[in-house]
C-alpha cells in the first residue's frame, strides 16, 4: 500500500508504541517509533532520513517527556508547523489541556480507538498540507519579489522563476508575464547596446575623416605638398 | 479468583479490537500478549522497588505505564488498581500505593492467567 503520510509515533511503553505503529501501519501510513522525546528530536531533525507529517506524542516519558518534547518542536523553526496530537490516558484531561495550550495540535485517549485515529491523522495531514502550501505561496512570492530587486541591481536570471512560472494560478501567471517582460526589456537592451556600438564606430570614422581633412586642407600641409612636389622634380631632373 | 469473574479481569473485546486494527494478525496478537507480560512484570517490580525506597514519583511512572498498557489490552482490573496507586503516588502517599502492592499482585497473576488462555484463542487462529 502507497504510505499515505509520515508518522512519527513517540511512547515509551512498547505495548502502547507497538499498537500504535501495527494499527497505523495497516491503515497505509509509513510510521516510525521513537521510545522518548530526545530520540523524536533527533529523528525530527534529521530532515535528510526523513520528513515527518505528524508526530504522535505520549505526555509521560522518562528521558525527555512529552511537554519538554512539544516546547522543543514549537520552538524549532523547521518543525513548529508539524502537527503533534498528543496521547493520553483519560485521567490526564489536565495535562492534555495545557498540552494544547502549548500548542498540540489534539489528542487522542488511551486506549485508542482505531477510527478516531485515522480521523485525527487525516485531519492533521490535511491541515498540514494546506499550511504546506500557503508557505510554498509564500516562498514563491518572495522570489518574485527578489526577482523584481534583482531586475533594480541588473543580476536577473529568468530561471530563477521557472518554478513559479510553472504554477497554474494567477501567480503563475504574474511569474510568467515578468520572465517575459524581463526577456524584452534584456533583449531591447542588448539591441539598443549593438545600436550604440554601431554609432561609436560611425562616429569614430567620420572623426578620423575630420582630422585627415583638417591637416590636408591646411595651408601648411599644402605648403609642404608643393615643396614635395618641388624637391621630387629636382631629385628627378636635377638640370632643371 | 474463579473462573467466572475472569472475564472482569480481562475484556476479550479489546484484544479482538487489536486482531481487527492490525489486520487480523493472531501472531502479533500474541506477540503484544508477551511483550505486555514481560513488560508488566518489569513494572510492577519497579513499582515496589520505587515504594521500598520512598520514591513516590519514580513509582508513580511505573504503574502510570503499567496503567497505560493495561488499559489497551483490556486487562481492566489491573489498570483500575494502577490508576489508583498512580493517584496515591502523585499525592505523595506512599503508604496508601504500599497497601495497594498485595491486591495489584494477585490481580496481576490472574490478569497473566486469563491472557495466557486468550493467547491460545489467538494462536489457534481465533
Amino acid at each position: 500500500m502507497t504510505a499515505a503520510g509520515e508518522i512519527l509515533v513517540v511512547e515509551d511503553n512498547p505495548v502502547n508504541r507497538k499498537l500504535l505503529v501495527a494499527t497505523l501501519s495497516a491503515q497505509g501510513y509509513s510510521v516510525t517509533p521513537a521510545v522518548n522525546g530526545r530520540e523524536a528530536l533527533e529523528k525530527l531533525r534529521n530532515g535528510r532520513a526523513r520528513r515527518f507529517d505528524v508526530v504522535l506524542l505520549d505526555i509521560v516519558m522518562p528521558e525527555m517527556d512529552g511537554y519538554d518534547t512539544l516546547r522543543a518542536i514549537r520552538a524549532d523553526r523547521s518543525l513548529q508547523d508539524l502537527p503533534v496530537l498528543m496521547i493520553s490516558a483519560v485521567d490526564e484531561i489536565e495535562s492534555v489541556i495545557e498540552c494544547v495550550k502549548m500548542g498540540a495540535t489534539d489528542y487522542l485517549a488511551k486506549p485508542f480507538n482505531a477510527d478516531l485515529l485515522r480521523a485525527r491523522i487525516e485531519s492533521s495531514l490535511t491541515a498540514k498540507r494546506l499550511r504546506d502550501l500557503e508557505l510554498e505561496y509564500l516562498d514563491q512570492v518572495r522570489k518574485l519579489t527578489d526577482a523584481a530587486s534583482a531586475v533594480e541591481v541588473g543580476t536577473f536570471q529568468t530561471s530563477i522563476l521557472d518554478d513559479v512560472a510553472g504554477r497554474h494560478d494567477e501567480l503563475g501567471r504574474l511569474a510568467r508575464v515578468f520572465q517575459r517582460m524581463a526577456r524584452e526589456v534584456r533583449a531591447r537592451e542588448e539591441r539598443l547596446i549593438e545600436e550604440v556600438r554601431e554609432l561609436r564606430i560611425e562616429i569614430d570614422e567620420a572623426r578620423q575623416n575630420r582630422q585627415v581633412a583638417e591637416i590636408t586642407e591646411s595651408d601648411f600641409y599644402r605648403r609642404l605638398t608643393s615643396e614635395a612636389e618641388i624637391l621630387r622634380r629636382i631629385v628627378s631632373d636635377p638640370e632643371s | 479468583m474463579d473462573e467466572e469473574s475472569t472475564p472482569m479481569v480481562i475484556d476479550p473485546a479489546a484484544l479482538d479490537r487489536i486482531w481487527d486494527d492490525t489486520g487480523g494478525d493472531g501472531e502479533f496478537v500474541s506477540e503484544i500478549i508477551d511483550e505486555f507480560l514481560t513488560d508488566t512484570r518489569m513494572r510492577f517490580a519497579a513499582f515496589i522497588d520505587a515504594i521500598g525506597a520512598g520514591d513516590a514519583a519514580t513509582a508513580g511512572d511505573a504503574v502510570h505505564s503499567l496503567k497505560g498498557a493495561s488499559t489497551s489490552v483490556g486487562a481492566r482490573a489491573l489498570a483500575e488498581l494502577a490508576l489508583a496507586a498512580e493517584r496515591a503516588c502523585r499525592d505523595g502517599d506512599v503508604a496508601t500505593a504500599s497497601g495497594l502492592i498485595t491486591q495489584m499482585k494477585d490481580v496481576s497473576d490472574q490478569t497473566a492467567a486469563a491472557l495466557l488462555a486468550e493467547r491460545q484463542r489467538f494462536g489457534a487462529g481465533r
